[in-house]
């Protein structure tokens, strides 16, 4: 009644606008409006009818919207609408009249009604606030649309004294723009969305502080605040509102929208399980919704508990409504999100696999983006998280068909610089991944005009220019004019400036990849183990190589490289340190390139080097062990130089078969020996690897030559006579000479231990006849050891311990003169010498033992 | 019919038991055993005490097999072979120059069936002291020279280095011409047995005496008692007692006993190497070190692609 009668006053006099035409009807609506100021509703009715009465004519809209008013006030709503009818066959159309009937149909219940005339009111006259504010009490659960504008007018144009009954109508209001707020998000208007949260802070705050103590005006206001603060993103006012609503239970609102809106404050602040906790109580409360699910979903997707995130994102699938297209979309590119990031399964749990790569999981992500984008082909972010979908997939071509559409579409030219800067950056990206990085480029630099400070942009931008320096890598020329374009762009890319110093090096202009790599060890993010590692290399190239440098530069890279854990580069620094060293230690050489072959074995930029530089050290160190007399790593040496001939060049394969083959007859391997020897002969080319004779008599030489190693008896009397048959053969100097002694002599030997004295004889002087230096003194003993006597005395001491075996003989010859001290000696000293006899320790043990020596 | 079948078999028993006492000789029972000692290289003392020892143990055999047994102890090999005894407690150099004989036990003596034996000395405990001296030996008869210059001196002095040697009939005697008699300066003895000499240097171990079957006519199962019961028999003193026959240490001394010759060797032919500076040509390429190719290091996304 109140209201009416603030009604009734803001219509002012019903008389302001009647004709002049009768005085007593003027008289009479006077009466009735001081009535009706009076209170006294009876008098104010009679006094309205009688002028009604009158003259019909004469009274205005205003008037019969009094008198209708009277009947509200009294509660007379059907004689109201009987009045209204006769009054709307005058003023049909009146918002005077039309105003009153809204309000009785509103308190007769014929609310909807009562809406469709209160619309034709507030049309014609905003200002009607009555009706305003049925509008808005009628959609405040239907449209805040229509509740929003409503309540406004309201508010702007109640009188004074109705300032006490604005709990509700802003508490509605503040309600109807926070759903609005959410409808300009799904429509991705932020800043209006900010906006409207702005203004539902206003009018709780407004309730909050000057209706607090009003009954439920404290509440309402805190559980929008709650959800406004959230709104606007400011986290840790909204935690505080919503702890303060949560506290107690009756505090929250039958939405529970509290619970929610705290969770989401938690989660924006990181505190997951905080906001878990809180999104369950909300998922309690309100069980058939999917946004409380969606929520615990991202609490999870938070935590990197993509499972856990999935399978929430598929409760509230199942929970979403049709009619809630962006929670839909919202819910797919979640789950989108949480498919590409979950591993794929184990081989062997199949799943669907389609084209992204056999990780099923990639394909449902696809599947639930694209199903999602064809329900809402103008939603962007859905694109832009598809089109990322389909680049994890290796789904360029589908990428750049999905981003060029929307280049093409309307939609995205009213996107913001920042998502148009995105879907630009996921198109260069498909772009580079199919190799046209031409195009990619102009994308990117179209995405760095939009977003100029991005950096990640730039990045981007920089590696395209670099790939497209490596594509021109025929053209050196070419390739460092881009490089300097990319440098150009970000003068400080490790990227770029690595680029450069590897081209550099390729081109053989070292110093100028030193000076490059020298920049790039100030710049934060380089790869330190590939810079050291190519400034080692810096110095084994140009004009002026220094390996000496070179050596200390790989010992540096090797620290990093072993610091960083990365084989693969140690590989190639032992595959270029070791030959430096070689010759100092070979031991450690090939002990690194062992390494580097064994790491690098499926690298083929890397194994064929550290293979051939391993074959090479071994032959080295063979050659070496050959030297020192140590036949049997010689010849494991040799052997695994061989295994990879691939590796080898030129005469490489036979020089090394050759060496391998004299290693093996001095290990005592003179039947394989023998073999490798046939195996050059057929082989030819001897003159590639073997000096003058060698090459010339080489087959016939070395069959005799592993012969004559061989051991046996009747191999060695085959050698004897084809080492005869090259005797005179000058190119081979005195070597066939001394072969022929020495195997004479090894066949004397034989000969002896087969108990045939007299055939060692021969033998001995066959030998002789050849023999020069230490040979011919073991002849000399050989000879008298055959028939070893006082006789024999001269002879062996003349020898003077040499060969040492003379000693032996000489210490049985004092034994049997009856010299046993001169014996020992004798026999001491051929220990002492090397000699090894089968009882020449057990002879001077017993000389000792009996003679006390 | 029953009673027919009886005078068969009847008749056919007392064939066969006729066929049997034809087909043997008559076995001529033994009615006595004979054992000879020849020991000279174990203590025994006096002449009664050997002689005490080997009854001793001929009582004990005759316990063992109801049969009467002598015993007699010998002052050389030769009587002992002459008299045929059945068995013999024989010196273990006699038994190794005898190793047709069935060894039936070996003597036990100090806790073993052998002992070590060493040169003694008179004159000092080196062996050039005692070169030009005389050796003092137990002539046993069973190759002495054998014995001394290749069993003891190991095939290892000069036979002259000693200037001469003195046959003695035992252990005692030999010690005693040195240590006593001053006779001679050096003896060879099982160690410990020559009390008051310096020990020049040790010889190796000599098998004590064996029990040896040496008629090789006595039924074996008589052997066999004679054995258990020599190897039952504790007895006490020179020889503490017997065990199972020890065939190889018997074996190892007379292999001992023969000259070791030293054979001269020859040199140790050197093999003639072919010197790979002689004969291969380095191939020039030996030098091209490979350098791995850097370009790899040229920085590109990881797998060519923008993620």
């Amino acid at each position: 009644m109140t209201w009416l009668i603030a009604w009734a006053a803001t219509l002012g006099l019903g008389v302001v606008q009647a004709p002049r035409a009768a005085a007593e009807v003027e008289d009479d609506l006077r009466d009735g409006d001081k009535q009706f100021e009076n209170g006294d509703w009876h008098k104010a009715a009679t006094a309205y009818d009688r002028a009604i009465a009158k003259a019909p004519g004469q009274v205005s809209a205003e008037a019969y919207g009094k008198r209708a008013a009277v009947f509200i006030i009294l509660k007379d709503y059907q004689g109201g609408l009987d009045f209204l009818a006769r009054a709307k066959a005058r003023f049909p159309n009146a918002p005077e009249v039309l105003e009153q009937e809204a309000l009785i149909l509103w308190e007769t219940d014929r609310k909807e009604e009562a809406i469709k005339v209160a619309e034709v009111v507030v049309a014609k006259r905003p200002q009607a606030f009555t009706n305003q504010k049925l509008i808005g009490e009628f959609y405040a659960s239907r449209d805040p649309m229509k509740t929003a504008p409503a309540y406004e007018q309201y508010l702007a144009n109640r009188p004074g004294d109705l300032e006490a009954g604005d709990v509700l109508p802003r508490i509605r209001l503040g309600l109807a723009y926070l759903a609005l707020a959410r409808l300009a998000i799904g429509d991705g208007d932020e800043p209006q969305a900010q906006r409207l949260f702005g203004k539902a802070a206003e009018q709780f705050d407004l309730v909050q502080h000057k209706f607090g103590r009003k009954p439920n005006a404290q509440v309402n206001a805190e559980n929008g605040l709650c959800a406004a603060l959230t709104g606007m993103g400011q986290f840790d006012q909204a935690v505080t509102v919503c702890e303060r609503v949560t506290e107690s239970p009756n505090r929250v609102d039958s939405t529970g929208s509290a619970w929610f809106n705290l969770a989401t404050a938690y989660l924006a602040r990181k505190q997951t399980k905080k906001a878990r906790t809180a999104g369950t109580e909300f998922t309690h409360l309100r069980k058939t919704e999917a946004r409380g699910y969606t929520l615990l979903g991202d609490t999870f997707f938070a935590e990197r508990d993509w499972t856990a995130a999935l399978d929430q994102y598929q409760r509230a699938e199942k929970l979403v409504k049709p009619n809630q297209p962006h929670e839909q979309i919202q819910l797919s590119i979640r789950m989108g999100k949480t498919y590409r990031r979950l591993p794929a399964p184990p081989s062997g749990q199949s799943g669907p696999s389609g084209q992204s790569g056999g990780n099923p999981n990639l394909t449902l992500a696809i599947d639930k983006l694209s199903s999602a984008f064809g329900a809402n082909p103008g939603s962007i972010e859905l694109a832009l998280e598809l089109g990322s979908a389909y680049l994890d997939a290796r789904q360029d071509a589908k990428a750049t068909a999905l981003i060029d559409r929307l280049l093409a579409g309307a939609e995205l030219a009213r996107a913001s610089p920042e998502t148009r800067g995105s879907v630009l950056v996921l198109a260069g990206k498909a772009l580079f991944n199919q190799h046209k990085l031409k195009e990619a480029r102009q994308r990117f630099e179209a995405a760095r005009e939009l977003r100029p400070g991005d950096i990640t942009i730039q990045r981007s931008l920089v590696v395209t220019i670099n790939e497209q320096a490596f594509e021109a890598d025929k053209e050196p020329k070419a390739a460092q004019a881009l490089l300097e374009q990319a440098l150009a762009l970000d003068p400080q890319s490790p990227v770029t400036i690595t680029n450069l110093a590897v081209l550099a090096i390729d081109r053989g202009e070292c110093d100028g990849a030193r000076q490059q790599l020298g920049k790039l060890e100030s710049i934060r993010g380089h790869d330190t183990v590939v810079r050291t590692r190519l400034l080692a290399r810096s110095y084994l190239c140009g004009t002026h190589p220094d390996p000496k440098k070179a050596m200390e530069a790989y010992a540096i890279a090797e620290r990093e490289a072993k610091k960083a854990n990365a084989a693969l580069a140690l590989a190639e620094i032992y595959t270029e340190w070791a030959p430096l060293g070689w010759d100092s230690d070979p031991n450690d050489a090939v002990e690194k390139l062992e390494l580097a072959v064994q790491t690098s074995a499926q690298e083929p930029s890397v194994a064929p080097a550290a293979k051939r530089n391993l074959a090479i050290a071994l032959f080295r160190r063979g050659w070496r062990a050959m030297r020192e007399g140590k036949a049997t790593e010689a010849a494991a040496d040799f052997e695994k130089a061989l295994r990879d001939a691939s590796v080898l060049r030129s005469t490489e394969p036979l020089a090394f078969e050759f060496s391998y083959a004299l290693a093996l007859l001095d290990a005592g391997r003179a039947t394989e020996a023998a073999r490798l020897f046939k195996g050059l002969a057929a082989k030819g080319n001897q003159g590639g690897y073997l000096k003058g004779g060698y090459a010339r008599f080489g087959s016939q030489l070395f069959a005799a030559y592993a012969s004559y190693r061989n051991g046996t008896l009747a191999a060695r009397h085959e050698a004897a006579a084809e080492l005869a048959k090259l005797v005179q053969e000058s190119e081979l100097g005195d070597k066939i000479k001394d072969l022929l002694a020495a195997c004479w002599e090894s066949i004397a030997v034989d000969q002896w231990r087969g108990g045939q004295p007299g055939a060692a004889g021969r033998s001995l002087a066959t030998a002789e006849k050849y023999a020069t230096g230490d040979a011919r003194r073991r002849i000399t003993m050989d000879r008298a050891a055959l028939a070893l006597g006082k006789n024999s005395l001269d002879t062996i001491e003349g020898l003077a311990g040499n060969p040492p075996e003379s000693l032996v003989n000489l210490g049985i010859l004092y034994d049997q003169l009856g010299r046993p001290r001169d014996a020992y000696d004798a026999w001491t000293r051929a220990k002492a010498r090397g000699v090894q006899t089968r009882d020449l320790q057990r002879w001077i043990d017993t000389k000792k033992r009996i003679y006390g020596y | 019919m029953q009673t027919k079948l009886l005078t068969i078999l009847c008749a056919a028993a007392m064939q066969w038991g006729l066929a049997g006492v034809a087909a043997a000789e008559p076995a001529e029972p033994t009615q006595k055993i004979t054992i000879g000692l020849y020991a000279p290289t174990v203590e025994f003392g006096a002449a009664q005490a050997r002689l005490a020892y080997v009854q001793g143990l001929a009582k004990a055999v005759e316990q063992a097999t109801g049969i009467k047994t002598f015993a007699q102890s010998y002052a050389n090999v030769a009587a002992l072979k002459k008299d045929g005894v059945d068995f013999a407690i024989i010196d273990g150099v006699c038994y190794a120059t005898n190793l047709q004989w069935k060894l039936v036990a070996s003597a036990n003596i100090g806790g073993g069936t052998t002992r070590p034996w060493a040169l003694y000395s008179s004159v000092g405990e080196t062996m050039a002291a005692l070169k030009g001296k005389k050796l003092a030996f137990i002539a046993t008869g069973c190759n002495d020279a054998g014995f001394i210059d290749n069993a003891m001196l190991e095939s290892e002095v000069d036979p002259a280095f000693f200037g001469a040697r003195s046959g003695k009939p035992d252990l005692t005697a030999a010690i005693a011409e040195v240590a006593s008699y001053k006779a001679a300066q050096a003896v060879f003895a099982p160690v410990g047995a020559a009390k008051g000499l310096t020990k020049v240097f040790d010889t190796g171990a000599v098998p004590n005496p064996a029990f040896v079957d040496t008629s090789g006519k006595l039924p074996a199962g008589i052997v066999d008692k004679v054995a258990a019961s020599v190897i039952g028999y504790g007895g006490s003193g020179a020889i503490a007692g017997w065990t199972k026959p020890s065939h190889e240490i018997y074996a190892a001394l007379a292999s001992r006993l023969g000259k070791l010759t030293k054979s001269a060797i020859l040199a140790n032919a050197e093999p003639v190497r072919i010197d790979a500076k002689d004969a291969l040509i380095e191939p020039p390429t030996l030098k091209d070190t490979a350098l791995v190719d850097v370009h790899h290091h040229f920085v590109r996304p990881s797998g060519g692609r923008m993620e």
